[in-house]
């Protein structure tokens, strides 16, 4: 029993130490050493899953492949019904993509970044990316994909790679706007599956389901119009302050390889 | 020469351990992301060298996965070394039995203890106030789906492995008993 105590006693005292030489940045060349020999197989792991879970154009049945063509005859005959509104439609799309075309027209600086690993820890919804502070990144900076659309942020930060935390990681929270009459503001939080959830919507402020979700701007290093997703569905409780909204993101996440991480935003 | 070779192939091992369980986890859609690749692995490992070595290699695979999270650092350390030193002590004193079923409880067991260690390790960060949140549903659905595959393929592993394997093989240690 006694060796056994001091066994425990030893292991932990190596835990300790090996715990304090991180922080104190001494484990810095291993750690770089154990990177260097898995990141390359990480990225090609990473590319290889993503090509293979893309399954998004197959079906497995004659019947699903059945309905989802009645799916696409329905809505085509809903669309040709709509036209005009479509083209209203079609007009805001274009303002509000040119409004958030701010990679280009406003003056924030990106890095590109490339997708080399996903989270490892179970709990966790991340990306690993091949740029660190030595390429300027810096923690709680947005990460987007596209021409404006927010995949997350910068949680962790190391000399040559970095963490991104997804906006439907359970730790995730942006403050986020509603494209509406009220410009509804709430905050945009993750750990809810696939959807994220905006929550602490005023009552009394009305939102639809397709109302686009865009950052709002309210904190640091996350500049306002960045796209987040459109509300599937809200929920409001009766004598309740607030209400909250399922929103569906606009960007795949597990299907990211490329995007920009945007620094120096005011 | 023959120690150094030694070293080196164990480091090949441990960087192969940890990139099997990186890859597989990016590989697999869900659920079957979820099973614990190092640990299945080691369990099985612990059987076939029945030596304390194990936590060692449980000690720097888990520094290599420790790269990749987000939580802080020293968690998954902490929770994989010392569940897998507590796994090796229950082998040697509980789980003497080398069968499959045997090795499917202790890898339950391990996968217990090693989130039970998980959870008391962000509690204490909580309480002083190194971390703010617990993600008790994400945890509480990680274990289940841990449970429900990791141990199937513990159990699985084991039972392939013992089939080509002498020191595993039970059946030929009773024989052997009665050789002339």
């Amino acid at each position: 029993m006694r060796k056994k105590f001091f066994t425990l006693l030893a292991i932990s005292i190596v835990l300790a130490i090996t715990i304090l030489t991180h922080y104190l940045g001494w484990l810095k060349p291993v750690e770089s050493f154990f990177r260097y020999i898995v990141n390359p197989g990480s990225k090609a792991m990473y590319a290889l899953s993503v090509k293979i879970n893309n399954t998004e154009e197959e079906f497995t049945t004659s019947e699903d492949l059945l309905e989802a063509y009645k799916k696409i005859k329905d809505e085509w005959l809903k669309n040709k019904i709509n036209e005009v509104e479509l083209e209203t439609l079609r007009q805001d799309n274009e303002n509000l993509r040119q409004e958030l075309n701010f990679i280009k027209t406003k003056n924030y600086d990106s890095i590109g970044i490339e997708v080399i690993g996903k989270n490892i820890d179970p709990t966790e919804s991340t990306l690993i990316i091949n740029r660190g502070s030595k390429d300027g990144v810096r923690e709680g900076s947005p990460v987007v994909v596209g021409n404006g659309i927010l995949v997350g942020k910068i949680a962790k930060v190391e000399e040559k790679i970095s963490v991104v935390r997804l906006l439907d990681d359970n730790q995730s929270k942006v403050a986020a706007t509603v494209i509406n009459y009220e410009k509804s503001v709430g905050l945009i939080e993750g750990g809810y599956g696939i959807s994220v959830q905006m929550n602490f919507i005023p009552q009394s402020e009305s939102i639809g389901v397709g109302d686009i979700v865009v950052t709002s701007g309210l904190e640091e290093k996350m500049p306002r119009g960045l796209l987040v997703g459109a509300v599937q569905a809200v929920e409001k409780e009766a004598h309740q302050p607030f209400q909250k909204a399922v929103i569906k993101p606009f960007a795949k996440f597990d299907k990211v390889t490329i995007a920009s991480v945007l620094i120096n935003v005011e | 020469m023959r120690s150094i070779l030694r070293f080196l192939l164990i480091l090949l091992a441990i960087v192969f351990l940890s990139a099997f369980h990186i890859g597989l986890a990016f590989l697999l859609p869900f659920p079957w992301s979820k099973i614990n690749i190092i640990l299945t692995v080691l369990i099985v490992l612990m059987f076939w060298w029945d030596s304390g070595f194990i936590i060692w290699l449980s000690f720097f695979s888990h520094l290599i996965i420790e790269l990749y999270t987000t939580a802080p650092f020293g968690i998954l350390l902490t929770s994989g070394t010392l569940s897998i030193l507590l796994s090796f002590w229950l082998y040697k004193y509980l789980f003497t039995n080398r069968s499959w079923y045997a090795a499917g409880a202790l890898g339950l067991l391990t996968i217990f203890i090693y989130r039970a260690i998980y959870i008391m390790a962000i509690l204490s960060l909580k309480f002083f106030g190194l971390t703010q949140i617990l993600p008790w549903q994400n945890i509480m659905q990680t274990l289940s789906w841990e449970l429900l595959f990791s141990v199937p393929a513990i159990a699985l592993l084991f039972f392939i492995v013992s089939r080509f394997s002498r020191r595993l093989n039970t059946s030929l240690d009773h024989s052997a008993l009665f050789k002339v």
